[in-house]
């Protein structure tokens, strides 16, 4: 372990982490509130990071174990510090509470243990979403964007941190890669803003919807959600742009590129809308008698399907009280998630689909045990080793989400609101059934449980093993 | 700079390397994936896996933006032809990497047929390398000219040199024959010297003159080297063909040992003046024969690592003063490099250095030149060569009536395939190549020397 360039990087993380808090900070001094709250966050932020960042690295080699170790501790450092402001500013008084919600935040899984958000401070409430923002595509992708920390091996820091089975550069230099990623996501998030704001939100509400949608957070300063402006248009344009940041990346790119039409060869994509045009269609069919007619149901339909195949975690519904087929539906679209190399969470549907290729093919190879054939995903013949690795990635995932579910089980709440409350955090969506359905919070839980669901979400967004390897002795081992 | 390398092996790994740390754009093709995996974990680079040959595996390279194409795969057919796609397709410079002796046979032809920026043959690179070190073990950089008439050799004058306190417009007195110091580096400052200017030991000079003329010169600047006049090689292999017409040029007596009698053959067919001894080199009875002990130099390069080391060191033991052994395996060259410093070569390193200081010339220069070839002599200072075009301005007149910039110098002038240094009578004509030596400063076209 290379102590040195991981407290060097840590460092850069904290302080970055005090220059975004400026943002809150100002839309606090605007709406006449205390900026004390982030100034005293700032402060343990800046000195803590400052005196980490001046640990000059002997070397800058870095592997994947040192890449692993510092986006867990990040992630875990960012959290720890995000979660004053609550503190300091009483909007959140107990320390728990207030570390849920950020841990919530920055893994853009949109949670929440607050009864009426409406209370919130104004400043407080920015940080909220804003968290959504920053944890969607992720910081150390920003350090490698802003900052010269590129060197030779950062590579590994952010494979680490995008999420998906396999990342790929789109240009040689993985700092030009980072830039590119932001400039994509930062205009997406802007053009959905001038969306909104045509719709009659104020400018407060509209930039920071855009945030929580853009880190597919779900997050809103509303206590009903987006069904709290009760306008269709916004709905459709949350919904859209919802499906478009579950979208990869990469694609986005390509358009900018002049290479429209060549994003349909994506495999990914064609599944994801797929699953998205069947789900809608299926699920309005189902809910039509009772939210009275087709066109109701396919607006709320189109609307839950993208919050939680995006795992995003908007309401405009409450689909807690739909029919059985439909909360269903909507539960197993929570494993799948959306694309990779997208702000979604979940397990990414090229793992889904890489898994059901798998499946069939192992039956196959049962009827014709001598054909040589390989399981093939977009156009390009998978390795075993990735196979294995989504395997792997799947089983793991299923059973963190179990233990999960057993071990707030000792609350003694339901099977349906245990399950789907693992899942939901697993799978950075936000809302679960039953008592953590839509219109419901997670603040009954225990400090226990609440404990357990944050090292779920950080375990989903971070895709578990940088997480997992933070307990793993031989990680610390030094070289 | 957007740069596309094809091979990622040791050669194409090293390039990227070393220019992914100068802040380019590294491209890698190859086909074995485990390599560009290896590759992208190590340094900043992207990888596409794929035969280079293939032109829609170039496309994803994207070679239309290229600026330069290096091919450096271990098979010349395929370095060829994905040159020829790359230029084609819009790369601006092609650096393929060539071995086989058939395509060797007009350099020039080649170049120009195929409209490519530099051909680097790991053989010949090796071979220079190795006279290079028999001959100037302090040089730091020594460059020929494509006929091989004139070279350039940059080293530091040594205490106790004759060269110490010699004033330029002397040196002939000391000196019977024609040298031209183009550059001098002194504390760092790189100038090029007028007549007034007085040499000091510890000046970092660059020389040009025939081959045979710089030896003698050299000789007389480092008095306390002792000059070889012997060399022993062991295994007729390409590099020591060229090494032996290299070595034969400068009037060194050259005895190969050879196992293989046909091959022995082959090399007295080829070589004129060399012996050629037919016998196992790891035998002490046939080097005793060859008079191992009277050799100044002892060159190994059998296709056997092992075999060359464990020569090295016992021609070492047995009193011979300049060992050179080739190791091909890229897992000994570092550690060997630590155990006997200056006695071992690894061609791959060789040809990537060469390919990388090529490419790095490029970086400097920019769209406009008409650079036909670059030779970087050390820190700032610069060989570049180019063709005399009709209408230049530098026509007609003698150099003595010419005006130059300051920090320009014109080196060396080849013309109807016969390189010769100028002097003040000099007139340049269209057709000419002309090597001007800068310090300091970059010029992209000849008309550009003149102030």
């Amino acid at each position: 372990m290379n102590y040195r360039v991981v407290s060097n990087i840590l460092g850069k993380v904290l302080v970055t982490e005090a220059i975004l808090l400026l943002l809150p900070m100002t839309a606090a001094i605007c709406y006449r509130e205390s900026a004390l709250p982030f100034l005293w966050t700032m402060l343990p932020l800046l000195l803590i990071g400052g005196a980490l960042s001046t640990v000059k690295p002997k070397n800058s080699d870095l592997f994947a174990r040192e890449g692993f170790v510092i986006v867990g501790l990040s992630w875990v450092l960012m959290s720890a510090f995000g979660a004053l402001p609550f503190v300091l500013s009483g909007d959140i008084p107990h320390y728990i509470d207030a570390l849920f919600e950020t841990v919530s935040g920055f893994t853009t899984t949109g949670s929440s243990i607050l009864e009426n958000v409406e209370n919130m401070s104004r400043g407080g409430n920015f940080w909220r979403l804003f968290t959504h923002w920053v944890g969607g595509m992720g910081v150390l992708v920003f350090i490698a964007a802003i900052l010269p920390v590129s060197g030779d091996h950062y590579i590994h820091v952010m494979r680490a941190e995008v999420p998906g089975p396999t990342v790929s550069k789109l240009v040689p230099k993985a700092r030009k890669t980072a830039r590119i990623l932001y400039m994509i996501y930062a205009g997406l998030t802007f053009i959905e803003m001038v969306f909104l704001l045509f719709g009659g939100m104020d400018f407060y509400d509209a930039i920071l919807h855009a945030f929580a949608t853009a880190g597919t957070g779900g997050f809103s300063t509303k206590a009903a959600s987006i069904a709290g402006f009760n306008s269709v248009y916004i709905e459709m344009v949350v919904a859209t742009f919802m499906m478009l940041f579950g979208v990869n990346f990469n694609l986005f790119y390509f358009i900018l590129l002049g290479q429209g039409l060549a994003i349909f060869k994506s495999e990914e994509l064609r599944i994801y809308l797929i699953t998205i045009a069947s789900s809608v269609l299926a699920i309005a069919l189902n809910i039509m008698r009772s939210v009275g007619g087709f066109g109701q149901g396919l607006r709320y339909a189109y609307f839950q399907v993208a919050t939680v195949m995006s795992t995003t975690g908007f309401a405009t519904a409450d689909f807690d009280k739909w029919p059985e087929f439909s909360r269903w539906l909507l539960v197993l679209l929570m494993f799948g998630g959306a694309c990779a190399g997208s702000t979604a969470g979940g397990l990414k549907l090229s793992r889904v689909i890489i898994l059901f290729k798998s499946y069939l093919y192992e039956l196959k190879q049962l009827i014709l045990p001598t054909r040589v054939k390989r399981i093939w995903f977009e156009g390009k013949a998978v390795s075993d080793q990735t196979v294995r690795s989504v395997l792997v990635y799947f089983f793991t995932y299923l059973a963190i989400i179990g233990i999960g579910t057993l071990l707030i089980a000792l609350d003694e709440h339901d099977l349906v609101t245990n399950l789907t409350a693992s899942v939901a955090c697993m799978s950075n969506i936000g809302p679960g059934l039953n008592l953590v359905g839509p219109t419901g919070n997670f603040a009954f839980f225990s400090v226990f449980s609440k404990l357990v669901l944050i090292l779920e979400m950080l375990l989903g967004r971070l895709e578990i093993f940088p997480v997992l390897f933070l307990f793993a002795p031989s990680v610390w081992k030094k070289r | 700079m957007k740069i596309v390398i094809a091979g990622a092996g040791k050669v194409g790994f090293t390039v990227a390397q070393r220019l992914c740390r100068e802040g380019h754009d590294i491209t890698l093709i190859d086909t074995r994936r485990e390599l560009l995996e290896s590759a992208s974990n190590a340094m900043d680079v992207m990888g596409v896996c794929g035969s280079c040959a293939a032109p829609s595996i170039l496309r994803e390279a994207e070679i239309n933006e290229a600026d330069v194409f290096i091919a450096a795969t271990g098979n010349d057919e395929a370095n060829l032809v994905s040159s020829q796609f790359a230029r084609k397709m819009g790369a601006k410079h092609t650096v393929v990497r060539l071995r086989e002796q058939d395509y060797m046979d007009d350099l020039e032809a080649l170049q120009r047929y195929m409209g490519l920026s530099l051909i680097i043959n790991p053989d010949f690179v090796t071979a220079q390398e190795i006279s290079r070190a028999l001959q100037f073990p302090t040089a730091t950089q020594i460059d020929s000219f494509p006929d091989c008439e004139l070279e350039i050799v940059t080293f530091r004058i040594p205490k106790s040199s004759t060269l110490d306190g010699v004033t330029l417009f002397d040196l002939p007195k000391h000196q019977k024959q024609k040298v031209l110091i183009c550059a001098v580096e002194r504390d760092g400052n790189v100038r090029i010297p007028d007549g007034s200017f007085v040499l000091q030991a510890g000046d970092s000079i660059s020389v040009t003159a025939p081959p045979k003329v710089l030896r003698s010169f050299y000789k007389e600047a480092e008095s306390n080297q002792k000059a070889v006049k012997s060399v022993l090689i062991l295994g007729g292999s390409r590099i020591a063909v060229y090494l032996t017409q290299m070595l034969d040029s400068t009037g060194v007596k050259v005895t190969i040992i050879e196992n293989d009698r046909e091959r022995g053959n082959q090399l007295a067919e080829l070589l004129q003046y060399a012996d050629v001894d037919c016998g196992d080199g790891t035998d002490t009875m046939v080097l005793a024969r060859n008079s191992l002990q009277n050799a100044d130099g002892f060159v190994a390069l059998t296709n056997y690592d092992e075999d060359n080391i464990i020569l090295s060191i016992y021609a070492k033991k047995h009193g011979i003063e300049k060992v050179v052994s080739k190791v091909n395996n890229e897992k000994f060259t570092d550690l060997l490099h630590d155990l006997f410093p200056d006695t071992t070569l690894s061609p791959k390193n060789l040809v990537a250095d060469r390919i990388a200081g090529y490419v790095m010339g490029i970086a400097h220069a920019n769209d406009r030149s008409t650079i036909e070839a670059l030779y970087n002599l050390g820190k700032d200072v610069v060989a570049a060569e180019f063709v005399v075009g009709a209408k230049s301005a530098c026509i007609g007149k003698t150099l003595a009536e010419l005006r130059l910039k300051p920090g320009v110098l014109l080196a060396a002038v080849v013309r109807d395939g016969k390189s010769f240094l100028p002097d003040g009578s000099t007139a340049l004509a269209p057709g000419d190549r002309a090597v001007v030596v800068t310090a300091g400063r970059q010029i992209f076209s000849l008309d550009e020397i003149l102030a």
